[in-house]
């Protein structure tokens, strides 16, 4: 949900029913992507078709390279990038992970390649539907990671995406759920590309592969160097928070539309604060409203940008927070929702911190419902948890394990249904 | 190389700042690549040591004119032995091992016809920055003379000249050019080819000074005035055959027949040595197998005769060019061989037959004859000498011309003492020093270019023993490993057959003297030298250059220089280097022996 | 004769203090490449010994800009440099895509394949030495029959034949296709300069000896390219759409034993093995024959 803003300049936006993925090709269309170089995979497919055909009609006056797999889109794209032109793909699931090489390439030439994920589950078996796992599993790789919650979102971050990446040299990803965004129409507003041209200046990067000056790009890189390189990496990423702010800030002034690295929803005085992303936000926005009409005191944080981590934001709106509540529609396995694992990691070194549950939902497509979100604000609120000081300086005894039979169902304890009998598990037991 | 003073100033991706010159890959080598200059065998086998390799070069890239000046610098007569010599050099040419040699001789008179046709002239040895031995002019205003105008003397003069002495030439004749004039026919040695080289030297100096017969027109007193002489009277005398019948007309020695055939028309014995002037039933017979046989053979026919040389052993023992025999067979002469002469038969004083004995058989024949012309060797005329002939024996002539004393070892005698005064008991240092060569002094066979080479060798002895320069190597060519075949890569040659002369038609050939073959054309001449190999002498060919994996060969003005800060020793260039001009050497301060180690 | 090879450009695109192993063919591959496509050039290195030889952080050995690139991604970052290029107006630039065998036969074949068939504008250079070199000396689908490599021990040696690649490529019906190696520069550089006036795909297959990799002498590197040509098992030629099939240079045909003796990799190789490589040689030669001969005929 993004913030209104009065500062808007005033313009005649277009307003059109989009899907997500066109609301993807829009976006890339109004940064005046230059080359573009993508594969089809369901659920992103509506993206490239949009994009092929802009580009056949003339109406974005860019090259698409129709490549033979996805690891070869982002190869190109590096390519393509490296010499010195705004670049963009969109791909999902299998798609991104046969990428996965390039990801890291691209963020470690320092090229500022956005790209467009809709998250999918990963087979086997296959499963085409939404499901965090794909976009979670590039994690580490250096790309910035924006999950959005309508199409208006997805357009306005793809020509945010350009500016924060180009600023910091760093590729961004702009996540959107499928079929819940890319295949759903809703109205979208799309800016004058007088404005988008103001917003985003063309793209100049200082070094380029250029005959005139010769260099050679990403070559061997001895020890004495790399930690360096990799240093510089982090730097950007850990740094980025104002670029992102400022960003996000001057959309907001000429766009009337801005988002935040996280959006806190009724905190003030929540007890219980439910961590979420993605469109499953909505449902849990509508969920809160009537928890709060039942006087219960809970509230809820959405995360918008996953990378860089917003740890100080993190910090901030779960300062003193009694119970927090993550939803994760991925898992890690053998360490539970990779988002928990995240708000975990940024509490862990704050004193006004309180106990993480990690609740894992909708796998694979499968809904969220009001009653999910209900189950999991129940169970947050009413769970036993341990308190501070309990164990009074002695190391825990190892709990009694018992292997998990096959096709067996949590083991007691680590599963909740929802009233809807939806299943719901919880990650790491608290 | 490049430091990063802090992170900040590291670029944040894996960008080249700099080039790999900072990275010495030349300290990765144990051996290391070499250029060297060998020897080519054709210069090794030059009597006078023609830069073959070097003038062959510069035809190729058709620079002419100093083509022709570096080869007169080892030889001051190249259209006369492009004509007339035996030409060693292509025998020791690698490339027979590969397809057939190199036409130096070719080559060598088309320089010298060249040179004779563009009227080219040595630069003057005050200018001359690279006078014969390469040697700074003594610019002495040393005389030095010369007895016998032969190919000897000539050229003994024409390095001297070079040098800077000033020369005067003494012959014997009423024309110079010795064996050269009289000896050779002009079908072989056209008379303005000889008398255009040796005018050269008349233009450089020499003064040439004719009908001054030593010991007769001249004096060994009238010599006392110069610092030097060199004695090259040659072999004029014709030994007898030792037959019955010999005395009297109707036998000649071949030097005689010949200098009836080449001296100024008209004073023959034959009454007319021109083309055909022999009845066509005329019958010679030529007794002998060295050149000088073949040269009156051919002569004869040419006079019209039918003629027949009779030589005691077989075709692949004879002295002369093979060339010369196959011409002369190709022209109708008979060859009888193993057949030694018996007695010459004589009806009213005139010859009219030889009777000859075959060695193969034993068996007696009588052949039919006019004219008996005998060519079976020459020896010099020292009667010039206070002691004659026989004072010469007992020594022999170094390879600086310095006479030798046998009798002592070998020992060199003393400069001041050579020679005459030994034998006249003169005080050491009244008279100028003697040197000799020529075919005086040279032991069989004799032949043109040795006599060029004997003269050159005896105006170095004159130089160092004057200008007081001792050691030979010093002067004397460089101590060279030959190049051999083995050390060439031939993959870079292709086959191809040697360029001919053209040469007009047989039946041309016997009604003049006319010279029976035609020098190169430019075009000719450029296709036959890239024939040559360059045997052991860089000629720029680029391989080096163009196969070092490492862009450590530059080319430069200078040849090509190896850059071994860079260099890996691969060995690559030496190994692709057409003509072993390059070698391996293992590196002393050997920091790669582990590799060597390691690679074995 | 003279062997001053005409048509070879003076102008050096490499630096001295590559660190290509002494004799490298691939070092010596892309100094005549680069002399025969100018300055104007784009290069796009996938892993390969070409990843190290040019020079570590921050050096360069080349004088051309060069994207150092992912094993697999000469086809595909060729194309998006192209691309990038091609909407900034730049059409003199050509952009080469540069691997190893391994990179071009093996890992990435795919994104060649793809490239190629949609007639990319670039030339794909494929410096073959046989195997993974930069590795150790692994067996590749590029790595002769019976050919010794780590993975392909003595006792148990490759069983397969190597992989005609040039036969794919010309399969693809791309615009042009050449063979060539380093034994003769001039062929190899009228090749290069040949691609480079041409518009589209082209594919150039360089046989590049490796001293360590081959077991063989550094300093006959030439040599082996020779004896490999001349012994027809690597013939000279190029493939013009797919369809003119033209040899460039006419071989001696001299025994393919010369060519393997020279080498370690083949000391196992007993007279049948030989006789066997002689055999699958001639009989590829002959095939060539006819494709070329089939060509002139129509």
């Amino acid at each position: 949900m993004s913030h209104t803003t009065a500062e808007a300049k005033k313009s005649s936006p277009l307003k059109k029913v989009l899907m997500g993925n066109h609301a993807v090709s829009w976006g890339a269309r109004l940064c005046r992507v230059k080359v573009i170089s993508a594969y089809p995979i369901t659920p992103q497919t509506q993206v490239v078709e949009m994009l092929s055909e802009m580009c056949a009609k003339g109406e974005l006056d860019a090259k698409f390279i129709p490549v033979e797999s996805e690891h070869s889109a982002m190869a190109a794209l590096i390519g393509a990038a490296s010499t010195g032109v705004r670049t963009f793909t969109a791909t999902s699931s299998h798609g991104l992970l046969l990428m996965h090489e390039m990801i890291h390439w691209a963020a470690g030439a320092r090229l500022p390649i956005v790209m467009a994920e809709v998250n999918r589950a990963i087979g086997p078996g296959w499963n085409i539907w939404a499901d965090q796992g794909d976009s979670l599993s590039q994690r580490d790789t250096g790309w910035m990671q924006c999950y959005v919650e309508s199409n208006q979102e997805v357009l306005d971050t793809i020509i945010q995406g350009y500016k924060i990446a180009e600023t910091l040299m760093m590729p961004l990803m702009v996540v959107l759920d499928a079929f819940y965004l890319s295949h759903t129409y809703e109205p979208v507003e799309i800016p004058d590309q007088s404005l988008v041209d103001e917003y985003l200046p063309p793209y100049t990067p200082p070094q380029i592969l250029d005959p005139a000056h010769p260099h050679a790009f990403g070559g061997l890189v001895p020890p004495e160097h790399y930690m360096e390189m990799r240093y510089k990496m982090q730097e950007a990423l850990e740094r980025a928070r104002p670029v992102i702010e400022e960003a996000d800030g001057e959309f907001g002034k000429i766009f009337g539309r801005s988002y935040g690295l996280v959006e806190p929803y009724r905190l003030e005085d929540a007890e219980a604060v439910l961590v979420t992303s993605a469109t499953a936000t909505g449902t849990a926005r509508t969920v809160i409203d009537r928890f709060r009409n039942e006087g219960k005191k809970v509230g809820l944080l959405k995360i918008r940008l996953f990378r860089p981590f917003p740890t100080d934001l993190i910090r901030r709106y779960l300062h003193g927070k009694k119970r927090i509540g993550v939803l994760d529609r991925n898992i890690g396995f053998g360490a539970g929702g990779i988002f928990a694992q995240e708000v975990k990691a940024a509490l862990c070194n704050y004193p006004e911190r309180g106990p993480v549950l990690d609740y894992i939902a909708g796998l694979g497509g499968r809904d969220i419902t009001p009653a999910t979100i209900s189950a999991i604000l129940n169970d947050l609120l009413e769970r036993k948890l341990p308190s501070p000081g309990q164990l009074r300086g002695h190391p825990p005894e190892l709990p009694p394990q018992k292997p998990c039979k096959p096709g067996g169902v949590p083991p007691e304890g680590a599963g909740i249904v929802s009233p809807d009998g939806e299943m719901i598990w919880i990650g790491v037991r608290p | 190389m490049i430091h990063f003073s802090s992170r900040d100033k590291m670029p944040s991706f894996a960008l080249s700042l700099g080039t790999t010159l900072v990275n010495k890959t030349g300290t990765w080598r144990y051996v290391r690549p070499l250029y060297r200059n060998l020897l080519p065998p054709c210069q090794e086998g030059c009597p006078a040591g023609e830069p073959v390799q070097g003038y062959l070069d510069l035809v190729r890239r058709e620079a002419y004119r100093q083509a022709w000046e570096l080869l007169v610098q080892a030889n001051p007569f190249p259209a006369v032995c492009g004509r007339v010599c035996y030409h060693p050099c292509e025998t020791a040419c690698n490339r027979h091992f590969f397809d057939s040699s190199v036409k130096i001789h070719h080559l060598e008179r088309f320089l010298g016809d060249l040179a004779l046709e563009k009227g080219w002239e040595l630069p003057p040895p005050s200018a001359s920055k690279e006078a014969a031995f390469g040697k700074e002019i003594p610019g002495a205003s040393r005389e030095i003379a010369i007895v016998g105008s032969g190919p000897a003397g000539l050229s003994c003069a024409y390095f001297l000249a070079r040098l800077g002495y000033r020369l005067t030439v003494f012959e014997a004749l009423s024309a110079p050019g010795g064996m050269l004039a009289s000896g050779i026919p002009e079908y072989r040695l056209p008379k303005e080819v000889l008398s255009g080289e040796i005018s050269r030297l008349s233009l450089m100096g020499v003064k040439i000074v004719t009908g001054a017969r030593f010991g007769k027109d001249l004096s060994l007193e009238d010599l006392g005035r110069f610092q030097a002489v060199f004695l090259a009277p040659g072999a004029p005398l014709a030994p007898p055959l030792q037959i019955p019948g010999e005395e009297g007309e109707g036998v000649l020695s071949g030097l005689d027949f010949l200098d009836q055939v080449n001296l100024p028309r008209g004073a023959s014995p034959l009454q007319a040595p021109a083309a055909g002037s022999m009845p066509g039933h005329s019958q010679v017979l030529v007794i002998g197998g060295g050149n000088t046989a073949m040269d009156c053979a051919r002569s004869a026919r040419r006079l019209g005769a039918q003629v027949t040389v009779v030589y005691r052993k077989t075709r692949s023992q004879m002295p002369a060019i093979g060339e010369e025999v196959e011409d002369a067979l190709q022209e109708g002469v008979t060859l009888l061989e193993s057949t030694i002469p018996l007695r010459i038969l004589r009806e009213e004083g005139r010859v009219v037959a030889l009777e000859c004995k075959s060695l193969l058989t034993g068996e007696a024949s009588t052949l039919p004859a006019d004219l008996i012309v005998t060519a079976i060797g020459q020896s010099p005329d020292l009667s010039f000498l206070p002691g004659g002939a026989g004072s010469l024996k007992g020594l022999s002539i170094d390879q600086q011309g310095r006479v030798l004393d046998e009798d002592k070892g070998g020992a060199p005698r003393d400069p001041q003492g050579l020679l005459l005064e030994s034998r006249t008991g003169s005080r050491p240092g009244s008279r100028p020093p003697f040197f000799a060569g020529g075919d005086a002094a040279l032991s069989i066979p004799r032949r043109v270019v040795d006599a060029i080479a004997s003269g050159k060798r005896g105006a170095l002895g004159i130089y160092q023993l004057l200008e007081s320069r001792e050691s030979a190597s010093e002067s004397g060519p460089p101590g060279l490993t030959v190049a051999e075949y083995s050390f060439l890569n031939t993959v870079y040659f292709a086959k191809t057959p040697p360029t001919p002369l053209q040469r007009i038609a047989m039946e041309e050939r016997l009604k003049s003297f006319r010279e029976i073959e035609r020098g190169y054309a430019l075009q000719a001449a450029g296709q036959e030298a890239l024939r040559c190999f360059s045997c052991g002498v860089c000629n720029s060919c680029d391989n080096c250059w163009l196969f070092c994996p490492d862009t450590a060969i530059a080319r430069t003005p200078e040849g090509y220089v190896i850059a071994y800060d860079y260099c890996k020793g691969c060995g690559v260039c030496v190994r692709e280097c057409p003509r072993g001009a390059m070698t391996m050497e293992e590196e002393l301060n050997s920091g790669g022996a582990w590799l060597k180690e390691e690679m074995r | 004769m003279s062997v001053t090879i005409p048509g070879i450009p003076q102008e050096e695109y490499c630096y001295s203090g590559n660190v290509a192993c002494p004799g490298c063919g691939a070092g010596l591959a892309m100094r005549y490449a680069l002399k025969a496509l100018g300055p104007k050039t784009i290069l796009a290195i996938t892993a390969s010994c070409w990843s190290i030889i040019a020079g570590p952080f921050p050096y360069s050995n080349l004088k051309v800009p060069v994207l150092h690139t992912a094993f697999e991604t000469g086809g595909s970052v060729a194309s998006g440099i192209r691309a990038g290029l091609d909407v900034k107006g730049d059409r003199e630039t050509v952009v080469v895509a540069w691997a190893g065998d391994g990179g071009t036969f093996d890992i990435g074949i795919q994104a060649l394949s793809g490239a190629v068939e949609r007639n990319e504008d670039f030339i794909y250079v494929c410096y073959d030495n046989e195997a993974y070199m930069n590795t150790g000396i692994q067996r590749s689908s590029a790595t002769p029959f019976k050919a010794w490599t780590t993975t392909t021990p003595f006792h148990h040696p490759k069983g397969e034949p190597k992989k005609d690649m040039m036969a794919i490529m010309a399969a693809h019906k791309i615009p042009y296709a050449a063979t060539a190696t380093l034994a003769f520069p001039d062929d190899l550089v009228r090749k290069f300069k040949k691609a480079r006036a041409i518009r589209g795909s082209r594919f150039i297959h360089i046989l590049a000896p490796c001293p360590p990799g081959w077991k063989a002498d550094p300093s006959e590197t030439i040599l082996l390219c020779r004896l490999a040509v001349e012994s027809r098992l690597f013939p000279l030629y190029e493939v013009e759409n797919g369809e003119k099939w033209t040899l460039t240079y006419s071989p001696q045909g001299t025994p393919v034993e010369e060519y393997l003796k020279k080498q370690g990799r083949f000391s196992h190789f007993s007279e049948d093995d030989i006789r066997l490589a002689q055999e699958n040689v001639e009989r590829r030669w002959k095939e060539l024959c006819r494709q070329a001969s089939l060509q002139e005929a129509s």
